[in-house]
């Protein structure tokens, strides 16, 4: 005990600087343990996730579920937002929101094979450095406003556009003068399909060629108005087709690969030998898409190129239904009786095109249709009723003028037309080397949908589903699109009714406070003596 | 009931407690006693179970403090110096909330609830809030809560610090009454309020126990001889009065006192009241007496000795006895310290009586002694609250903070 | 285990007691609700009626909420050790017959209920909003209360080591804050820095994005629920130690 004062408090400290050590020991091994807890409880078998929003809004679709299962190589996800031009401000950025989350559920359902790179430039004003570096390896000119996501696994890459990809968007009416103002909104929120049809395609390494015959003044695929079939050629791309353009009367041959050969809705009929060319390709286990267009007639017309297997075209007839008014009677005599819709009981059942329109409950909008009847096909072949007219429809033919008075005459037969027609045969000709599939038997498709405008660009995003579903029909492909329920409207609280947001102001800022602290003035004075 | 085994508690180089043994049976009632300082806090606090012992070992109603210190908890009542109470809650629901810790039943708990407030006389007094009660009554407030459990063994520390006088009464007198049916085991620095209560008394200073036993058993072992105390003018020789007074049938010694004024005082030291024989050879030499008392020695001057020198002579004289009376000596360790001013009552050596080894340090009687500065640790470690380094004594009266090594 | 969770029920009975006696936590609570309240309409008006969206921000999304759940479990927690300490009543705790983890687990009880009290003003928004007549969502608005209530309990957990550490309560809640503020700013580092690693760091411990990702919007998966479970514990079993450590000095 005899120790001086230097010796004993070197002592001490030693002693607490053990201790610290230790301390930190423990600390820095329990930091560990929880970081390893974590991880563990991260894995798939301890996972339990429970949705308990009111939509399921954050479950994925099984489909997508099951493609970010099945992949392989790690997918990078980049996700550009960039403000959105007038007026869709408000709306885009609803949208990168709602993508945002989607990401962030699939990054964790993947585990680990998607990996997510936001690249918010809408929040930051321009872009970082790794953006900036990421937008040049990905090759990327320029992007849009609103922004797009690139899905990329090596070197190939998909992208998914704001508008028209993640969703489809109504610019409403802007300016008051014209109309009543509406404001911009979201017709429906597609990300999860969009993304989840750009994953497959990734994962697929094949491209099936589309040839689209042009110059026959069919929808031209560089026009980009209403008429146009730009939107077309963008969706079959972002489904995974290749499309190419192709002049036969110029003497352009059909690309050997090529799948699909699509006639959208030509005004002139294919010369004899380009009809040739076509029925060839089709023979040889080829498919066909054809839209009636203006002139069906003639040696090189769509009727006698699809009469060949077995697919009628009314000639003169358009079909027509009485528009509903309000007391619910079918009014007819005005154009808009050719305006088609066709739900649930118009379409075949048990059919790879029609079964994922009717779980989603997905309608298809016709104009100005003629009426397909079954020919006579060739031997072993099979003629589907795609899509017959809703009931009460007729067949109204033209007067000697050409005009139509759009109301059922006596001449004119009631019933159920059909309106799109499928017919599938073995192969009536040899299949050439360079489309032949191993997996597959050699099989003749075609479609024929009577409607002109079904594909084009003011048409098309109603129609898009049908329009896909068709071309993996005809491409032999399993179902690519993931249709989903609606997605709802976000609930909104009328805030033009004084009455709800005062009575909210009234007890959320002044009641419930007030509650509080004369519950707390009660107490106090309870507790005071 | 509970039995302490060479107890160390050590703190940085500091030892609060060094090698405490003492044991006490069911229903005794006994009394800590010791200066600021000496470890009894810290003997509580072991026993309580909220401190762990550095070594050694300490046994409650037969569970170990350290190893099944919640069994310990359950048994016993505890009340620290601090008394410390909820102040924002009522007596009642302090009382209620304590019933809960234990995991009393409702009904058991309203019974006790009532029977305490009776005991301690606060019934009037139960829904007043703890911070609205005097010392006193908070006091009471804790003694009550320490009871609710109907504990078998009672620890208190300093129960009467901060009472005035009447208090204090009404303390002792309620600690009388609990001495009868709990074992209780009292702290306190005042010999008064223990020798009151406490037929044992275990005086315990500088982390060490001192003595054990009971008072008379102490007084008989430890309290050096009773004496005559003699103060008159001798005249000019001294020794020659000295040597008359040592002739005197029946003393042993005769101590000089030393001269105060024209007198000089004598302590005779005797075995029985010889103040006649003194009286009648002072009457016949013509000494002008001044006093003549006779002096038996008391609790208060062991402890005082005790208290104000380092010696430590143990023996123990407990009601068990059992453990061994060794009396151990550290006259190393020990530093004269002598108090300017103060007188000790008497010599400090071990008396015939006992066999133990003669306690150290002799003391400096005349003031010629350096006065030295007390300084005396202040062992709790919770004072202050910071981490306070118990290398460096921190002194309590006067004096400079640093202890000059033997 | 059931002695343990008898004392651990009484100190928390007696702690939220506690809590609601003193004025501290009334005005807290007077604050937040009315901070909560006004803030509720200016994000009604703001999302034009979106009542899903304004409940989120009150629940998550907004910087009241972060400031709220950061700064008041340290105000709460910040006595429950360190002055209790200095009055002598930890001594009283410690020598009744209930174990230190009982004493922390109670304290660490009471102060998260007080704070789910505190966010039940968003289901109070939730009730007055479907009274007006547009029924949220309110799978997304539990969750939102749990995934709140989950973060007070964390901060709760992170408020009571500082006050087991320290005897003074304003130390404890400045240190309580200073590492709050650290761990809701964390994911802002992360866009300053441009290392991979640091990134994925940060993101494994991000509470606002484990929240907002999950709870907020009305999924409760076990891997978030598990991180904050495990987190908390962590705080709580140093905030056990550090008062075993008390004993020893």
């Amino acid at each position: 005990m005899a120790l001086s004062g230097g010796e004993r408090a070197s002592m001490s400290r030693f002693e607490r600087w053990s201790i610290a050590a230790r301390v930190l020991t423990a600390l820095l091994v329990a930091v560990l343990c929880a970081l390893l807890a974590t991880r563990i409880l991260e894995t798939r078998l301890l996972r339990a996730r429970f949705d308990l929003s009111q939509d399921g809004a954050n479950t994925l679709d099984p489909l997508l579920v099951g493609v970010l299962a099945r992949l392989d190589e790690e997918v990078v996800v980049d996700a550009y937002f960039t403000p959105s031009d007038p007026p869709f401000e408000v709306v885009g950025a609803e949208v990168q929101d709602r993508t945002r989350r989607l990401l962030r559920l699939m990054a964790d359902e993947s585990g680990g094979k998607l990996r997510v790179e936001l690249h918010d430039v809408a929040r930051r004003g321009r872009p970082s450095a790794r953006a900036e570096a990421r937008r040049g390896e990905l090759q990327l000119a320029a992007i849009e406003p609103g922004g797009l996501v690139v899905l990329s696994r090596g070197k190939r890459k998909e992208l998914v556009r704001l508008r028209g990809g993640l969703a489809d968007l109504d610019p409403g009416n802007p300016d008051p003068r014209l109309a009543p103002w509406a404001p911009a909104r979201i017709v429906s929120f597609r990300a999860e399909e969009s993304l989840a049809a750009g994953l497959l395609s990734l994962s697929d390494d094949e491209e099936p060629v589309v040839a689209l015959v042009v110059g026959q003044g069919g929808l031209d695929p560089r026009r980009t108005d209403d008429f146009g079939a730009t939107l077309f050629v963008r969706e079959l791309q972002d489904d995974g087709f290749r499309v190419v353009q192709v002049d036969l009367e110029r003497g352009q041959p059909l690309p050997e690969e090529a799948r699909v050969v699509a006639l959208l809705s030509n005004a002139q009929p294919l010369s004899e030998a380009a009809a040739k060319v076509v029925t060839d390709f089709v023979d040889a286990g080829g498919r066909l898409y054809a839209s009636v267009g203006g002139s069906i007639e003639g040696v090189g017309g769509l009727a006698s190129v699809v009469a060949r297997y077995g697919i009628g075209i009314d000639p003169d007839g358009i079909v027509a239904r009485g528009v509903p008014s309000l007391g619910g009677a079918l009014e007819e005599g005005s154009p808009a009786c050719a305006d088609l819709s066709i739900g649930l009981d118009g379409m075949a059942g048990m059919n790879q095109v029609t079964d994922p329109l009717r779980a989603a409950g997905r309608r298809v909008y016709l104009r100005a249709s003629r009426a397909l009847v079954r020919g006579a096909p060739p031997r072993g072949a099979s003629v589907i009723e795609l899509l017959r007219a809703p009931d009460k429809s007729w067949i109204d033919r033209p007067d000697s003028a050409g005009r139509h008075d759009w109301r059922r005459g006596p001449g004119e037969l009631a019933g159920r037309p059909v309106v799109a027609m499928q017919a599938l045969m073995p192969a009536l000709a040899p299949v050439p080397a360079a489309r032949r599939r191993a997996d597959e038997r050699p099989e003749t498709r075609v479609l024929v949908v009577g409607a002109p405008d079904v594909a084009a660009n003011w048409m098309l995003p109603q129609n898009r589903d049908f329009t896909l579903l068709c071309f993996n029909w005809l491409a032999a492909r399993d179902t690519r699109v993931a249709l989903k329920r609606q997605d709802p409207a976000a609930r909104r609280l009328d805030l033009s009714q004084a009455e709800s947001l005062s009575g909210i102001y009234l007890v959320a800022v002044w009641l419930a406070p007030l509650a509080c602290a004369l519950l707390g003035l009660l107490v106090w004075w309870r507790r005071r003596a | 009931m509970i039995s302490v085994q060479s107890l160390t508690r050590v703190y940085g180089s500091h030892k609060a407690l060094d090698a405490v043994s003492f044991e006490i049976q069911k229903g005794e009632v006994v009394g800590f006693l010791g200066p600021n300082g000496a470890g009894k806090t810290t003997t509580l606090r072991i026993l309580a179970g909220y401190l762990p012992p550095s070594s050694g070992t300490a046994r409650v109603a037969g569970f170990d403090v350290v190893r099944d210190s919640i069994e310990v908890r359950k048994r016993i009542g505890y009340l620290p110096e601090a008394v410390p109470l909820y102040r924002e809650l009522r007596v009642e629901e302090m009382l209620r909330f304590h019933a809960r810790l234990h995991g009393m039943e409702r009904e058991r708990t309203r019974r006790r609830i009532g029977e305490v407030l009776e005991q301690v006389q606060l019934a009037d007094r139960s829904s007043q809030l703890v911070g609205n009660l005097s010392r006193g009554l908070r006091q009471r407030a804790g003694l009550a809560v320490a009871l609710l459990p109907e504990p078998e063994v009672l620890i208190l520390d300093e129960p009467t610090s901060g009472l005035d006088p009447i208090q204090r009464l009404e303390v002792r007198a309620l600690l009388a009454e609990l001495a009868r049916r709990h074992t209780v085991i009292v702290s306190s620095h005042i010999l008064p309020e223990i020798e009151a209560v406490c037929p044992r008394v275990i005086i315990v200073a500088k982390g060490r126990i001192a003595a054990d036993g009971t008072r008379e058993a102490l007084v008989r072992q430890l309290g050096g001889a009773s004496h005559v105390r003699l103060e008159a003018v001798v005249g000019p020789d001294v020794a020659k009065a000295k040597a008359l007074l040592a002739s005197i049938a029946g003393v042993s010694q005769v101590v000089d006192g030393g001269r105060v004024g024209i007198h000089h005082g004598f302590d005779l030291v005797c075995d029985s009241d010889l103040r006649e024989d003194a009286g009648a050879l002072a009457a016949a030499r013509g000494w002008a007496l001044r006093e003549l008392s006779w002096r038996t020695p008391s609790l208060e001057q062991i402890f005082a000795r005790i208290a104000l020198s380092d010696g430590i002579g143990e023996a123990s004289g407990g009601t068990g006895g059992s453990t061994s009376g060794v009396a151990r000596t550290d006259a190393a360790t020990s530093p004269a310290v002598a108090l300017a001013g103060a007188r000790l009552e008497f010599e400090l050596r071990a008396t015939p009586a006992t066999a133990a080894a003669p306690a150290a340090a002799p003391a400096a009687i005349s003031g010629a002694a350096q006065a030295k500065p007390k300084v005396v640790y202040n062992l709790n470690p919770f004072d202050g609250g910071a981490r306070r380094d118990l290398g460096k004594p921190k002194a309590i009266d006067g004096g400079s903070a640093e202890r000059k090594e033997p | 285990m059931l002695g343990f969770l008898r004392g651990c029920s009484a100190i928390w009975r007696r702690e939220l007691a506690g809590i609601f006696m003193g004025p501290l936590a009334w005005t807290l609570l007077v604050i937040a609700i009315a901070l909560q309240g006004l803030l509720f309409l200016v994000y009604l008006k703001t999302s034009q009626g979106d009542v899903d969206l304004a409940l989120r921000f009150g629940f998550g999304e907004s910087w009241a909420f972060w400031a709220l759940a950061a700064l008041f479990p340290p105000l709460l927690t910040m006595r429950m050790i360190s002055e209790e300490s200095r009055l002598g009543l930890l001594e009283y705790l410690l020598t009744a017959p209930v174990s230190d983890a009982a004493v922390v687990l109670g304290k660490f009880a009471a102060a998260t209920s007080f704070m789910a009290l505190v966010w039940s003003s968003g289901l109070l928004h939730a009730l007055l909003v479907q009274a007006a007549g547009v029924a949220p969502d309110w799978g997304a608005v539990w969750g939102g209360w749990i995934g709140a209530v989950l973060v007070s309990g964390l901060f709760c957990a992170t408020g009571l080591l500082c006050s087991a550490l320290t005897n003074t309560p304003v130390v404890a809640a400045f240190g309580a804050i200073v590492l709050h503020i650290v761990i809701v700013i964390l994911p802002l580092l992360s866009s300053l820095t441009e290392a991979r690693w640091i990134q994925e760091a940060i993101a494994r411990v991000d509470v606002l994005d484990h929240h907002k990702a999950t709870f907020l919007v009305g999924v409760l998966d076990s891997a978030y629920l598990g991180f904050f479970v495990v987190w908390t514990a962590l705080f709580l079993y140093a905030a056990t130690r550090s008062l075993e450590a008390r004993r020893w000095r």
